[in-house]
């Protein structure tokens, strides 16, 4: 069982007031998991997890030390303050180190703790776990997967006054199915676990195994390619984790312009391209709190194909005359008017792209990442979904992914394959893309 | 502590459970990270709590708490027999461990310096002297460092009556220089390798005239021309073939992948069981080992997490797959008698997985220099440190960069390159091996930070080899403009 808020916030306050004098920032942290996973058609390993984190942080002007321990007995806390201090006492002065912040007011957020998640047993899990594998057994092929459940209650507080308190809940499943020569993935998060239906997840994915088998070999080259909200949302996410403006200022990113200017305010992707945070979206709700304790809101980073926003550091902020931007804590990409069966409608010749592995940079400079697919790679032959195809290794940049989008579907939430974060946003098509070699595997 | 282990093995048994093992473990973290001649972050950290894992009805149930009281320790070993109740309702195949020796042992690494009695001024002062050293060099914008040493201390019982403790020791430096110039920015960074040893690590090198040769190795790189793509030569320091190694050897012969246990994440493997001793994975100067004894390598213990202790074996000799890394559940699937030690857990709190030991390719036996094998190759590129890296989710298809390139024309190192990678498939890559360089120029590596698992775990393992050269592998471009 997680802490409740009244002993967070008491062993806080005691903390903060038993060391009088002591610029304190002080962090408590306390999760419950569950998890099961299972394969070829059995539950493998099943567990339950109990976490608890101290973070203490003693600043002494521009010096500051940080120990974590995961004990809450006076002794521990004592010993966590005292290595803190005596890190902060041998740190030498850091320029950059900003005050602490004072209190702050942060949106309010839908609920992202349900107490059905918290409570989810293993029998459970279990009962969702087997319905899944006698489906499989019934087409005789093979269910691979992970379903986790936890609770979670975070609270920091710091001698300035800075006090936030959040508990929250999160379920997740994945599977991944094997037929003879085909495979298939679905998976969801949600923060009420009644919201992840795990017999739709395992009903796409067997679909995909058995459309998946007997792959035909398909050249590599430039395609128009469906990337299905899965695939996008890896994209949009390695985009957004490269939006910090110090990097773009300091000419050490795609963001980079010549005499140390970046492209904020600039044309980047395709007008029809618009992405923001707020983690006070009803459909995928986030931690209204970022660096140090600031308040996230509502941000837009590109609308309509311009750079509207970047990530900006308390201390850069200030260096460069801006407002601090916390990075993202989710992701929200407007879509269009239309069905994923009317992307693959409008497509003569295409590629359909379930899901994206192994995702890594290969030049910084213009964001070409590399990485596969798997789980599911098809044909599109005259608005029809024709045959399923070999597996790619791509060599390709989200800019231009986003440059060369053509049409999208109505924004879903999804979880990339790869990042293993949710964003709200649609299915993709998109002209051009790189496929550099196929691969063999399925 | 053996009261408190014997009090979570009874319990479990008195609940049923036909094996229980329990691990308390204390991990305990200290980083220090630097930029720019600050010292950004310094922090000590430290995380105790113990796992208790059960087998009842042939299925297995893990608990975990980091509360360690005798209460709390009851509490769990109930919870982690009632868990393997709920898992064994759907059971293909009870678990079956294959037999073990009982121990009763103590084993530590081999360190001489214990790193964390090493004041923090000495560690911070090297930091802020590389910064500076590399910030001298004109065209070096960013220097970054970090100073990371870990304490694992762990005490594995179980119901077979093995009681072990062991106390290991990990030193990870990094030091980076990040030239920007031009509209191009490039990073080269000091090739020390992590490894199981004390403070003595940081203390056997010379950081300042490294830092001064990679700073300017960066701004080399910076202005370096873009390479081109085509097939050439491929020679690959120890420092760099560690990756390859890990990604295309050691996740390929991991056999949980092969079972499809890991299917749903991490994927499954082109060596599918009935290639076990047919498979031709390479030329015939490939022998790679599977070793959990290889002192100072980052796997290297005394005994697993199964209480297996600790072995070396063949996984691929001369060129051909002869065995897969096991745990003690799954050495049966290979009609093996004993485990080959590869469980491991990344934390009290993780379910040890088979997770990959030392893996590490034999040099060659005919006496081979670098400078021999760079006189021998006309039209090559030579690797130095790892780069970006990607390989499919069954390991046929690969890519990789490096941290460093340099042409090799007419047996000579010429100009560095930037900006390329090599992709290729793992049997036809290893396969056009035609040389490794003899012991002298063998050099210990390791992966610091592999993820494995659902739910994702870390795991450390080392990867030493002698330089090699691959012959016509297929080279990509990765420059361009936006």
């Amino acid at each position: 069982m997680i802490l409740q808020e009244k002993d967070i916030k008491g062993l806080l306050e005691n903390i903060i007031t038993q060391n009088p004098g002591k610029e304190l920032e002080v962090g408590i942290s306390s999760n419950e998991t569950g998890s099961t996973r299972f394969a070829n058609n059995a539950i493998t390993t099943n567990g339950v997890y109990n976490t608890l984190n101290l973070l203490v942080a003693v600043t002494k002007g521009k010096k500051r030390g940080i120990a974590l321990v995961n004990e809450l007995n006076r002794d521990k806390i004592n010993e966590a303050v005292s290595r803190a201090d005596s890190l902060a006492d041998v740190a030498p002065e850091n320029p950059e180190l900003m005050p602490s912040l004072g209190p702050q007011i942060y949106p309010k957020i839908p609920p992202v703790y349900f107490q059905k998640t918290a409570d989810f047993s293993p029998g459970q899990r279990a009962d969702a776990i087997i319905a899944a594998i006698e489906k499989a057994k019934k087409q005789n092929i093979l269910a691979a997967g992970f379903f986790e459940t936890s609770s979670s209650a975070s609270g920091s507080m710091n001698s300035k006054g800075l006090y936030y308190y959040l508990t929250s809940s999160r379920a997740y499943y994945s599977n991944t199915i094997r037929s003879q020569g085909g495979s298939g993935w679905a998976s969801a998060d949600d923060e009420n676990v009644e919201r992840v239906s795990t017999g739709e997840l395992s009903d796409r994915a067997i679909k995909k195994a058995l459309d998946s088998r007997d792959a035909k070999p398909l050249a590599p080259g430039k395609y128009t390619v469906i990337l299905e909200p899965a695939a996008a949302a890896d994209m949009v996410w390695f985009l957004l984790y490269n939006f910090a403006a110090r990097e773009a200022d300091e000419g050490r990113s795609f963001l980079s312009l010549a005499e140390g200017k970046n492209r904020l305010g600039q044309k980047l992707v395709s007008s029809k391209i618009t992405i923001f945070s707020d983690p006070t979206s009803p459909e995928i709700p986030a931690f209204p709190i970022g660096e140090d304790g600031l308040p996230q809101k509502k941000t837009f980073w590109i609308e309509k194909g311009v750079v509207k926003n970047l990530a900006y550091t308390r201390f850069w902020a200030q260096k460069m005359g801006k407002e601090p931007v916390p990075f993202p804590p989710n992701i929200i990409m407007e879509g269009e008017n239309h069905t994923l069966e009317e992307l693959i409608k409008s497509t003569k010749k295409g590629v359909l792209i379930s899901r994206f592995w192994y995702i890594r940079d290969l030049n910084p400079m213009i964001l070409l990442l590399t990485g596969l697919t798997r789980d599911g790679t098809f044909l599109i032959e005259n608005g029809k979904v024709s045959h399923p195809v070999n597996n790619f290794r791509f060599n390709e940049s989200p800019v231009n992914v986003l440059k060369n989008v053509e049409m999208m579907s109505r924004p879903v939430r999804a979880v990339g394959g790869e990042v293993g974060q949710a964003a709200f946003l649609p299915a993709l098509k998109v002209r051009d893309f790189n496929f550099s070699s196929i691969s063999d595997a399925v | 502590m053996k009261d408190l282990a014997e009090l979570a093995l009874d319990t479990a048994k008195s609940r049923g459970a036909s094996y229980a093992d329990i691990r308390i473990c204390r991990y305990r973290n200290q980083y220090i990270f630097g930029r720019d001649k600050r010292i950004e972050t310094t922090a000590d950290t430290e995380d105790m709590g113990f796992g208790i894992r059960t087998i009842v009805n042939g299925a297995w149930g893990f608990a975990s708490s980091f509360r360690l009281e005798k209460e709390e320790i009851q509490r769990i070993a109930v919870l982690a027999v009632e868990v393997a109740k709920a898992s064994s309702r759907l059971l293909k195949q009870p678990v079956d461990l294959v037999p073990e020796p009982a121990y009763q042992d103590h084993w530590q690494s081999p360190i001489e310096k214990n790193p964390f009695k090493i004041p923090m001024e000495k560690k911070i002062d090297l930091i802020l002297k590389v910064n500076e050293e590399m910030l001298k060099v004109s065209g070096i914008k960013v220097a970054t460092a970090f100073l990371n040493f870990n304490e694992i201390w762990k005490y594995f019982a179980s119901t077979e009556g093995t009681f072990v403790e062991q106390d290991l020791f990990f030193s990870y430096p990094n030091f980076t220089a990040v030239a920007v110039g031009a509209g191009d920015s490039q990073t080269r960074s000091i090739q020390v390798a992590p490894e199981q040893k004390g403070y003595e690590h940081i203390e056997a090198v010379d950081w300042v005239e490294k830092a001064r040769k990679t700073a300017e190795e960066a701004v080399q790189k910076l202005k370096a021309r873009q390479g081109e793509a085509g097939k050439k030569d491929l020679i690959l320091l120890p420092s760099h073939l560690c990756l390859t190694m890990h990604e295309s050897i050691g996740h390929a012969t991991e056999l949980d992948r092969a079972l499809g246990w890991e299917a749903d994440m991490a994927g499954t493997s082109f060596v599918t069981l009935d290639k076990m001793g047919t498979l031709k994975y390479g030329s015939p100067l490939m022998n790679i080992v599977g070793d959990k004894l290889l002192p100072h390598a980052l796997a290297t213990v005394g005994y697993d997490d199964d209480g297996v202790k600790a072995k070396r074996f063949y996984i691929i000799k001369e060129g051909v797959f002869v065995g897969y890394q096991t745990t003690r559940e799954l050495a049966r699937f290979v009609n093996e008698k004993e485990s080959k030690g590869c469980a491991y857990a990344d934390s009290w709190s993780s379910f040890p997985l088979q997770r990959m030991p030392n893996i590490w390719l034999k040099p060659g036996e005919k006496k081979l220099s670098l400078d021999e094998l760079i006189a021998d190759t006309k039209d090559g590129l030579l690797f130095d440190g790892m780069g970006s890296f990607s390989i499919d989710h069954q390991r046929y298809n690969f890519q990789f960069g490096g941290d460093a390139i340099w042409e090799i024309k007419n047996g000579k190192v010429g100009d560095m390159i930037k900006n390329v990678a090599y992709q290729s498939k793992t049997t036809d890559f290893w396969g056009s091996m035609d040389a490794v360089c003899s012991q002298e120029h063998w050099e210990n590596w390791g992966v610091f930070g592999c993820g494995k698992g659902e739910p994702a775990q870390s795991a450390r393992m080392g990867h030493g080899s002698a330089p090699a050269r691959f012959r016509q592998v297929n080279i990509i471009s990765a420059g361009g403009k936006l």
